[in-house]
């Protein structure tokens, strides 16, 4: 099965210190997303910085689409794994205008292809007259929706999402939460996203998992 | 741990920009830690009269220079940036930039230069007594002591504060500022309350690069017969013939570079203020009231006056003096030779100095932090002494590479890399990398990880993402950098001295030449040329300010 | 586990820079096994690449390597005269006497330096005690130049000496107020002496050869009375000094001769004024004589240009180079055919310190002792 597996993960950020992901595991579905709700610093963020190979765990082992990334004697590089990472300040590359943020992941594809995908992917979220912009010139919910479309660009097989809503204002969420959920829908994908706001992953997933009372799945 | 496990480690770890940087810090490290191995030799008999009789004294100097030096620099950093940027007055947009020019000029150049004005025969007693009919009483005027040397390190200096705290404020204060003034603060109140707190880090990194400079100077104390540790590591190597004791005294203010290296890390500790503000609008200046424009008009010019437009226009007059019988062809070779080594080491440095910069943001703990400081701090030393370790290095790497020499045909024994421009180059990027490496830092600070990070989850390795999204966003920093660093190695003398090869002049070694036997006048013309080049450069770093700002 | 991979680097880093010491070191030892003249001979094939034979020592080569601490104009000139007369390509590194003796220390045998010359017969007499040098035999030079301005075992060679006089104020002081350096050191100088400071060889040369004269305790009592004596606290170099009496600041001034010299030629029209209004006097007639330093050139023991390095120094102390030394530096000359500049000329002949400028690096610490104990600064 093409799932996403991660078995008894634990990460500290410094030697001294309590682990702030201690003995962890969780696996999810293809084709699920799901949400993960819990405090700040009860290591949301880091598990998915652990799933991207941002960060290297203390102990445990992760496993994609039957590939082992990590564990007591492999380490896959971030470049290598194929996930997508939505930043959660998108971190889109203010230099570059919008069409060449989401084809920034293609360089592999022939040039016919990567136009191809690129309007496919400007279609995906609705951004067909903005391929020219440059990220600042965009709002909130833009910037996001760019985001989304360069880390599906190059078809990861999960998307990552790190508190997707957190720099939005608050009239919009309702209508950039059904979008997400279109998009993500029409893109059928495997989706993990991190939020502090129950409300969020219940508008949105397939299921939700507390990071504070690990669940065994 | 398992071998596995070790491999995976080393596989997280390793990749291409690591081992560059190893590297460089490698070949950083060795002259240094050559110098620093000296505190591992059994002391002699000369280190122990050092020890007791005059160390206290010597950094006592070395103290009362640097602190000195740091106050006034930081109050004339900072006032003048402040100045600049929040108010409107007449030739403020000239000002802005014109008071960094002092930066190009070398603080020996300008030590002989007030000294031989101010003396007896100098342009103010001269028009006095000729003109006037005022004989000056002996002493009055006196710029040989620590005071004086002082007054030259400050002028010299003070565009480092300058600089930094006026792009910091430019750019990123305004928030806080206008809300500061909403909240009824205007004035000195503002001033202290608000805008000295909040470019404290612009202020304190401005500030190091002055304290560095003056514990490392020589010209100007040795000048000017202010006893400093950086004159008594001369004294001790010159007058007492022991190079040992020398190199033990310099390895103790490298320590204390260190040290101060570290409290400065401390000092910076929270300095997170600039990523909540990352779109920040320029602050808007305010207008003067007529009298209060004119104030600030005066201390500007006067400032720019005594750094910069006195010394060198005295020093053009008596270029034109001399220039019949100094100037010859050689001044272009000498000018190429300057440009030649410092645009090599400033390569080089710039290369080491993104790398190591780069290695530091994304793995950042204390064995990088670490390493980046060793390597920055031969900018501390004096130059002599990080030439002493060089040469030692280079001559062993030369005689164990001696039966290879043999074997290419150059004959055994043979001094080749230690003849060679190699070892001045290397002298330089030791003395003058953390000058690139600062510069590169601060890019790298104000770059949000996240675009590296994203660059690799879209399965682009740490290549493209740097040269395809860092490099672009750090630009501006990568300039300043170079520019920084090439106007310090052109204006560098005493390593220059002691490792060029043969026939290998520059104009800073040629303006050396005549100032050593007390001809000043002989030294400008090549001082003059000196100041030209690095003037250049400086307008330079100003340009590309201004292209970053629009 | 981020700790310990951290050590792993830590580990690494310490090998690498083990390997490259140990590898540095070896080698220096595999070095010091090898064969003597080996460098000589591998520099030459280096220089003269036509020639695969290999070349006698005594052969001249087509260049000959300086390490200088003299930085005149008229040296480099004297240079390219030689180049051009002789085909003998000259190649200088010019840099502070200590640190170039430290060079050829380091260099040790595979050192490409052949002469070392510089200032003051005190550092020549280091660099002689410190092994870097080897006698010079030429018949010319020991012609062209008197044995006291020599080496005792050639090691080096006078290349031109200076005098450290008295300047006074004309308008003030009257010569025969003045007599010896010792004179100094009394009571009628009171506030009226100028002097660079005691940490200034020229200074630490003189004393040295007052030691030499009148051994230790009387200089000390010369070197407090000359601390006592003083109108300022030192400043500034030799001209300084000049410039001061004629300011005012004092009367008396010790100072080298060429200073003089140098400003009655100065493009500065002030510094010409200051030359004409002071007076040389050449102290010590009646008794021990002037004191001299000298400048020179020694051959450096690894020299692997010898025969050019000494055919340089013949050229040197030939009467011609010996006039323009003197003509355009103010520098007396060591050979004793060379006619002096007018300058010179007019200030006459004088009996000279009969001392040997081994003393000055003899009792150099010793100086530097004695002013730390008086207050000489």
């Amino acid at each position: 099965m093409n799932d996403v597996i991660m078995k008894d993960l634990t990460y500290r950020y410094s030697a001294k210190e309590a682990p702030v992901i201690d003995d962890y595991s969780l696996t999810i579905k293809q084709g699920e997303v799901v949400g993960i709700v819990g405090a700040s610093g009860s290591g949301k963020s880091t598990l998915l910085r652990l799933i991207a190979g941002l960060e290297m765990p203390e102990q445990g082992s992760i496993t994609i689409d039957n590939r082992v990334v990590v564990d007591s004697h492999t380490f896959i590089h971030a470049e290598d794994r194929g996930v997508g990472l939505v930043f959660q300040d998108y971190a889109l590359f203010p230099h570059l205008t919008v069409a060449q943020n989401i084809v920034f992941g293609l360089n592999q594809l022939k040039r016919a292809e990567r136009r191809e995908r690129l309007v496919e992917m400007l279609d995906l979220v609705q951004l067909g007259g903005y391929a020219k912009r440059y990220p600042h010139e965009l709002s909130g919910g833009q910037q996001q929706r760019v985001a989304l479309a360069r880390a599906l660009a190059p078809k990861p097989s999960i998307l990552l999402m790190d508190e997707p809503f957190s720099n939005l204002d608050a009239d919009l969420k309702a209508g950039i939460r059904q979008e997400l959920q279109d998009i993500l829908h029409k893109a059928q994908i495997t989706c993990l996203l991190v939020s502090h706001d129950q409300q969020d992953i219940e508008a949105i997933c397939s299921r939700a998992v507390n990071m504070n009372t690990p669940v065994m799945v | 741990m398992h071998l596995a496990a070790i491999t995976r480690n080393f596989k997280r770890h390793m990749n291409g920009w690591l081992a560059v940087s190893m590297l460089g810090a490698a070949g950083i490290l060795l002259p240094i830690l050559y110098v620093l191995l000296s505190l591992f030799t059994k002391p002699n008999d000369n280190w122990e009269q050092v020890k007791q009789y005059l160390l206290l004294d010597y950094i006592q100097g070395t103290l009362m220079v640097a602190g000195m030096t740091a106050v006034l620099a930081a109050i004339l950093g900072v006032g003048l940036a402040w100045l600049v940027t929040a108010y409107r007055f007449p030739f403020r947009g000239f000002f802005r930039w014109a008071l960094i020019l002092p930066l190009a000029m070398p603080p020996y150049i300008a030590a002989y230069t007030y000294k031989t004005m101010t003396s007896y025969t100098g342009i103010i007693q001269a028009t006095l007594r000729n003109h006037l009919g005022i004989t000056v009483p002996p002493g009055m005027i006196e710029v040989m002591s620590m005071r004086g040397a002082v007054f030259i390190l400050t002028l010299c200096l003070f565009p480092y504060v300058f600089l930094i705290t006026r792009t910091f404020l430019e750019r990123q204060s305004s928030a806080y500022i206008d809300n500061a003034r909403l909240l009824g603060r205007k004035g000195i109140g503002l001033f202290f309350q608000v805008v000295v707190p909040i470019a404290r880090p612009a202020i304190i990194a401005g500030v190091m690069l002055v304290i560095f400079e003056a514990i490392s100077d020589y010209g100007v104390v040795s000048y000017f017969g202010v006893q400093t540790v950086s004159t008594a590591i001369f004294q001790i190597w010159f007058g007492m013939y022991d190079v040992d004791s020398a190199l033990r005294l310099a390895a103790w203010l490298m320590i204390i570079v260190i040290g101060i290296f570290l409290i400065e890390r401390w000092l910076r500790r929270n300095r997170q203020f600039h990523s909540l503000t990352q779109q920040a609008k320029p602050l808007v200046p305010r207008s003067l009231s007529r009298w209060k424009a004119v104030f600030a008009c005066t201390v500007c010019s006067l400032v720019l006056l005594l750094s910069f437009i006195v010394p060198v226009a005295q020093i053009a007059v008596w270029s034109v003096w001399t220039s019949h019988k100094v100037w010859d062809s050689n001044f272009v070779e000498l000018t190429l030779n300057t440009m030649k080594g410092a645009l090599l080491a400033t390569l080089i440095i710039i290369i080491f100095a993104t790398v190591a910069a780069r290695v530091c943001r994304y793995a950042s703990n204390s064995f990088s932090y670490g390493m980046s400081r060793v390597m920055t701090a031969g900018y501390a030393t004096p130059g002599a002494v990080i030439a002493v370790g060089v040469l030692a290095v280079f001559i062993s790497l030369d005689n164990s590479l001696s039966s290879f020499y043999g074997w290419m045909g150059q004959g055994e024994g043979a001094l080749i890399l230690s003849l060679s421009l190699g070892m001045l180059i290397t002298g330089y990027v030791i003395r003058f990398m953390a000058t690139g490496y600062n510069a590169m830092e601060a890019g790298y600070e104000k770059l949000s990880k996240s675009y590296t990070e994203a660059a690799r989850t879209l399965g682009r390795g740490h290549f493209a993402a740097f040269f395809k999204i860092e490099l672009p966003l750090i630009r501006g920093a990568l300039f300043s950098g170079f520019v920084l660093a090439f106007v310090e190695i052109i204006k560098e003398l005493p390593l220059t001295l002691l490792l060029r090869p043969f026939n290998f002049n520059t104009l800073a070694t040629r303006a050396y030449t005549y100032a050593i036997d007390e001809r000043i006048y002989e030294a400008a013309l090549p001082s003059l040329l000196l100041i030209m080049l690095s003037l250049v450069s400086v307008l330079t770093i100003h340009l590309i300010g201004k292209r970053d700002t629009q | 586990m981020v700790s310990k991979s951290r050590k792993v680097w830590m580990l690494g880093l310490v090998f690498i820079l083990v390997l490259l010491t140990a590898c540095g070191s070896a080698g220096s030892n595999d070095n010091q096994a090898n064969g003597s003249n080996t460098s000589a001979e591998g520099q030459q094939e280096q220089n003269d690449s036509n020639t695969n034979e290999p070349v006698s020592e005594e052969e001249l080569t087509s260049e000959v390597n300086i390490y200088t601490a003299r930085h005149y104009d008229v040296d480099a000139e004297l240079y390219a005269q030689f180049t051009e007369e002789t085909g003998i390509q000259v190649n200088v590194i010019e840099g502070k006497a200590p640190e170039l003796i430290e060079r050829l220390k380091r260099e040790g045998e595979s050192s490409p330096a052949d002469l070392f010359i510089t200032v003051d017969g005190g550092i020549l007499h280091t660099a002689k005690a410190e092994g870097v040098l080897q006698p010079v035999v030429s018949d010319v030079v020991d012609a062209q130049v008197p044995a006291e301005l020599r080496d005792t075992d050639s090691h080096w060679i006078g290349l031109s000496t200076r005098a450290r006089v008295i300047a006074y104020a004309k308008d003030r002081v009257n010569p025969e107020e003045l007599s010896t350096y010792e004179d100094l050191a009394s009571d009628k100088w009171k506030g009226r002496l100028l002097v660079r400071s005691s940490s200034n060889l020229y200074n630490q040369s003189l004393m040295a050869s007052l030691i030499a004269l009148n051994g230790e305790e009387a200089t000390e009592q010369w070197a407090a009375g000359i601390a006592a004596n003083l109108a300022r606290d030192p400043e500034g170099g030799d001209r300084d000094q000049a410039k001061a009496i004629v300011a005012g600041v004092g009367d008396v001034a010790i100072m080298n001769t060429y200073y003089v010299g140098h400003m009655s030629v100065s493009d500065d029209a002030e510094e010409v004024k200051v030359a004409e209004q002071i007076g040389v006097f050449f102290p010590n007639q009646d008794s021990t004589g002037t004191h001299v330093n000298i400048s020179g050139a020694g051959l450096t023991k690894h020299a692997p240009n010898k025969a050019a390095a000494v055919k340089l120094i013949e050229y040197l102390t030939a009467k011609e180079a010996q006039e323009k030394f003197s003509s355009v530096n103010f520098e007396y000359p060591v050979n004793p055919d060379a006619e002096w500049p007018e300058l010179l000329q007019s200030w006459g002949t004088f009996n000279k310190q009969s001392v040997d400028f081994a003393a000055y690096s003899e009792y150099n610490p010793k100086t530097v002792e004695i002013s730390n104990k008086v207050g000489w600064k």
